[in-house]
């Protein structure tokens, strides 16, 4: 389910939807915020107010930016407003928060050419993840389940409720994205 | 880069991706907590937009702004002004009212088994306390000087005084408006208490530290929504506001004496004829103990009747029940101080 279909359904009070929407960005959520943080209680309620906030303002996105795009604007207020709350500010930027890695990222969740290369010196892994964390739909966890916790297509195919063979060509879309947008940082 | 890939693209990038590793997961609980929270708003809005979507369709807009605004009165205006008529068919009913009797529902002195319409005011006096009970099930009970309104069978606004909510069985979650914050419950049993700033003798100190708002939570989970953050409070959490605006999280445990208006104010356990297994449930959920169930206690609970004809256990606490009822079933209380109930022989009056 794409990002509009998936919004409009959520929106419309489909209980599969909604699930598919948290399970989809809950993860990737909590990740941005706890490189912001670097506390999982803090991350947890910032992911919380977020996701709140976003469901009240469901109706008002306009799929101009992917959706995990706009969520990742919702929690950067959110984690602003932790580290007002803590009186303190946050001793390293995230290099997600770089306008031009920001930008690349943010092409790259909604599927967009691919911006001039950024981020030469960062740690390959946390790029890798980061990339993952925004390839459209399921890519990330995708790749993540194949090359990673080993699973075969058909396992994939399972988890992604779809057959075997459009799970194969989901696996060769997402590789393609990946290279796209690891290529692009 | 982007050379570096055309050579064998493929077989780069899973190994980038292996090297790279699992990203960090968060634990199912913290999940599952979220989930509830964001749950709990998608269908608040859900249901707030089709009653926007319904409204536009069937032009009740205007007729709707009307009731609500009756309604505002209604909760803002003192009890003599006569409320609004009901909006629709009723929500609750009556389940219990306590001491004199100066409560009133929708323009009436309340009776048990009264109807609740949407939008109707309660309010009780320094004697009395009621219990009110949902379609679904759930319960809410009101405390001594209390001010609240159902607004529907889902929202209960709070003016001042205390409402104890058990959502137990029921599906859908209850929300709690007040001035200074709105609740929203996840499956659970919890207190909302609002206090108007006493004027007067005391002292600034002494303002400063009465508590004008709380929240205490007996079991499951609350999500505080209060001047834009937004709060969670759990099992044995009380969330307290004071005067002077400072906000503390307090321990509350289950069984502590603050809950022990909620009993009184709930209908008696009718003893007589009841199963011991029923009893001692009641007795546990009421008095927030949990029994330490053996086999062997589970099977006697279930064969016992008890026998009080002359209706001497109804009414009282559930420790004092507890002390009546059990020695005739040959078995005493025992409790530690973490809440747990152990059922011992009944080895006489030492």
């Amino acid at each position: 389910m794409d990002d509009q279909t998936l919004a409009r359904r959520a929106l419309r009070g489909d209980d599969q939807a909604f699930s598919e929407l948290f399970d989809l960005y809950f993860p990737r959520l909590f990740r941005f915020a706890l490189r912001r943080v670097a506390d999982e209680d803090a991350a947890e309620d910032i992911v919380q107010a977020t996701l709140v906030k976003a469901m009240r303002s469901l109706a008002s996105w306009r799929g101009e930016a992917s959706l995990f795009t706009w969520l990742c604007t919702i929690c950067r207020r959110e984690v602003h407003d932790y580290w007002q709350r803590v009186g303190r500010h946050p001793e390293v930027a995230p290099i997600d928060d770089a306008p031009e890695v920001r930008a690349a990222l943010e092409a790259l969740s909604a599927g967009g050419d691919s911006p001039e290369r950024v981020l030469e010196r960062a740690e390959v892994s946390s790029a890798v993840q980061l990339v993952l964390d925004h390839l459209p739909g399921r890519y990330g966890d995708v790749l993540e389940w194949k090359y990673v916790l080993g699973l075969s297509v058909a396992e994939i195919a399972e988890r992604l409720h779809t057959s075997t063979k459009a799970a194969e060509s989901t696996l060769t879309r997402a590789r393609l994205a990946f290279r796209e947008g690891y290529s692009s940082l | 880069m982007k050379d570096h890939y055309t050579r064998d693209a493929d077989a780069e990038i899973v190994q980038l991706i292996r090297e790279a590793g699992s990203r960090p997961v968060p634990g199912a609980d913290r999940a599952a907590r979220v989930r509830a929270a964001v749950e709990l708003e998608w269908r608040a809005e859900t249901r707030a937009r089709r009653l926007r979507l319904l409204l536009r369709l069937t032009g009740g807009g205007t007729a709707m702004l009307a009731a609500a605004a009756t309604l505002f009165l209604v909760v803002h205006q003192p009890s003599t002004v006569a409320p609004a008529a009901p909006l629709s068919a009723s929500i609750a009913r009556v389940a219990a009212v306590n001491g004199p009797v100066s409560l009133e529902i929708a323009g009436n002195r309340a009776a048990v088994g009264q109807t609740i319409a949407p939008g109707s005011p309660i309010r009780t006096d320094g004697k009395s306390q009621t219990t009110v009970t949902f379609s679904d099930g759930a319960e809410l009970r009101v405390d001594k000087n209390t001010a609240a309104t159902l607004v529907d069978a889902r929202t209960i606004h709070l003016e001042h005084g205390a409402i104890y909510l058990d959502s137990g069985a029921s599906t859908g979650s209850f929300t709690v408006t007040t001035a200074s914050g709105t609740i929203r419950d996840i499956g659970t049993r919890f207190e909302v208490r609002t206090s108007p700033l006493r004027q007067g003798s005391g002292g600034q100190g002494n303002r400063d530290r009465q508590v004008v708002f709380s929240v205490k939570v007996r079991d499951g989970a609350v999500q505080l929504e209060r001047e834009g953050r937004i709060e969670r409070a759990e099992t044995g959490t009380a969330f307290v506001v004071y005067a002077d605006g400072r906000e503390l999280r307090e321990a509350v445990a289950p069984f502590a004496k603050d809950w022990a208006w909620t009993t009184a104010a709930a209908p008696p356990f009718i003893v007589n004829g009841a199963k011991l297994e029923a009893f001692l449930e009641w007795a546990a959920r009421e008095g927030g103990w949990t029994i330490e169930w053996t086999d062997e206690l589970r099977q006697k609970a279930r064969m016992t009747t008890l026998k009080d004809p002359t209706h001497q256990a109804d009414g009282m606490t559930p420790a004092g029940a507890l002390d009546l009822v059990l020695p005739t079933c040959e078995l005493s209380p025992d409790f530690d101080n973490n809440g747990r109930l152990r059922l011992k022989p009944y080895k006489g009056i030492s």
